[in-house]
């Protein structure tokens, strides 16, 4: 027997408000614990998967480059002499401001602390840019805090939040504004991604002529990214006279292609 | 304990989805795993029907939600883009099925894989821009960048994936619509 069109539009739009139904329960936080119950089960497993998956793709990588090792090798030691030299110089900056703040009598402004977390996952869909670390709730990681990498990079933010694990968004995922500035010429700006390696610098008064190369730091004017941060340099400019902002390409100074692992920062 | 093993499947798919596949993309696009799941199950051979006819609506609507609902547990986007989606995709799937490949073969069945996954990324990403996550420029470029990409990726891997499955468990058998028709009846 053949159900009826009545019968079968009725079980059409049972099911949608189905659907609807569960967005709903999501937005009032009602299948928070089972998305907990799920990621508890899931994270060891991705653990062990994200292990594996670099590994071989380790071993890909190292056979396509195992010609420009040496290359490198010599390029990151004489980076690492020049860098030594800065960090020393820095250090004396840091005990001459310490002992005029002293001084004056004003209070060391609190560091904020640190937390080192893997990547065990990417976002299933093919433009998602987003992340699964494997700290959370028990480990003090709250929404809406940034996460940077080794340098000060910044990466993303938090945007969920689980017993043991995290969702982080990606500064290149479509949804992403970040409130920036770039670092010579102090021109205001938002940088969104597009799904893409690189970024977009958007809404930049027509002032000042931005330079290619010059580096882009998040502002801080949000609340969620410290002021700051490095975000990348600009590859590209575009003005044209019949705009009212002109725009910039962005090159992200992180890979997040092979992130492994991010440190978050939990405030004081 | 056949809707569990397939949930299990569904969820296995979606960890190597956002472990290995994510990081083995080509031109920067990376399979999609959990739809390619989704889809098996929903051709599989219907255990129960003696003659090998394919799994009902129902049942591949069934898939669909736990497709969904896994991609949108492990997903930045918006929650319920992927159900919505997911369960869109297999619809279009049967009509094209239905009133479009008279013939069921494995041309078909890969045609079938390509414009679904063209018509679910469709779907999130109007999703996404109804929410206000995305403007329609990067809508556009996202669709010119990866989604034409991931199709031919999923294509592809179903080829695979489908021949691997019809030879060595012969679960699953290519039939007219008439005898999907019957079987959601």
């Amino acid at each position: 027997m053949g159900q009826s069109p009545r019968s079968k539009l009725s079980l059409f739009v049972l099911f949608f408000a189905g659907i609807l139904l569960l967005i709903f329960l999501n937005e009032r936080g009602f299948l928070n614990s089972t998305k907990n119950a799920l990621l508890t089960v899931s994270v060891p497993l991705q653990n062990v998967s994200a292990l594996a998956a670099d590994k071989v793709n380790y071993f890909g990588q190292a056979l396509w480059e195992i010609k420009n090792i040496k290359e490198e090798n010599e390029k990151f030691s004489s980076e690492n002499l020049e860098l030594k030299g800065v960090v020393s110089g820095l250090e004396e900056i840091k005990r001459e401001n310490d002992f005029l703040r002293q001084q004056l009598g004003l209070e060391e402004k609190p560091d904020d602390v640190l937390i080192l977390a893997g990547v065990i996952g990417r976002d299933p869909l093919t433009f998602g840019r987003a992340i699964l670390i494997d700290k959370g709730a028990r480990d003090g990681i709250r929404e809406k805090t940034a996460v940077i990498s080794a340098g000060n990079i910044l990466v993303g933010q938090i945007i969920e939040v689980y017993e043991n694990s995290a969702k982080v968004r990606l500064l290149t995922d479509i949804s992403s504004k970040v409130p920036a500035l770039t670092q010579d010429s102090r021109m205001d700006g938002l940088i969104k991604g597009d799904g893409t390696a690189s970024l977009t610098m958007d809404l930049i008064s027509k002032e000042k002529e931005l330079a290619v190369g010059e580096r882009a730091i998040s502002s801080g004017l949000e609340g969620i990214y410290p002021k700051g941060l490095l975000i990348g340099e600009v590859e590209e400019v575009f003005s044209a006279d019949n705009q009212f902002f002109q725009k910039a390409k962005i090159k992200a100074a992180v890979d997040f292609q092979n992130l492994e692992s991010v440190l978050v920062l939990k405030k004081q | 304990m056949r809707n569990l093993l397939s949930a299990a499947v569904i969820f296995f798919a979606a960890i190597f989805q956002t472990t290995f596949a994510s990081k083995f993309g080509i031109f920067g696009a990376v399979p999609n795993l959990i739809f390619l799941a989704v889809l098996t199950l929903f051709f599989l051979k219907n255990l129960n029907e003696p003659s090998g006819s394919l799994r009902s609506l129902k049942e591949g609507a069934a898939f669909a939600i736990l497709g969904g609902f896994f991609s949108d547990v492990f997903s930045g986007q918006p929650f319920g883009a992927a159900i919505i989606a997911f369960s869109a995709a297999i619809a279009f799937i049967f009509i094209l099925m239905e009133k479009v490949f008279d013939k069921k073969n494995y041309k078909s069945m890969l045609a079938v894989v390509f414009f679904g996954a063209i018509f679910y990324n469709a779907v999130i990403l109007f999703f996404l821009k109804m929410s206000g996550s995305a403007d329609f420029a990067a809508i556009g470029s996202i669709f010119a960048r990866f989604v034409l990409k991931e199709a031919v990726f999923d294509a592809v891997l179903a080829m695979i994936i489908f021949t691997f499955v019809h030879k060595f468990f012969g679960l699953w058998v290519l039939k007219t619509p008439r005898t999907i028709l019957r079987n959601i009846n």
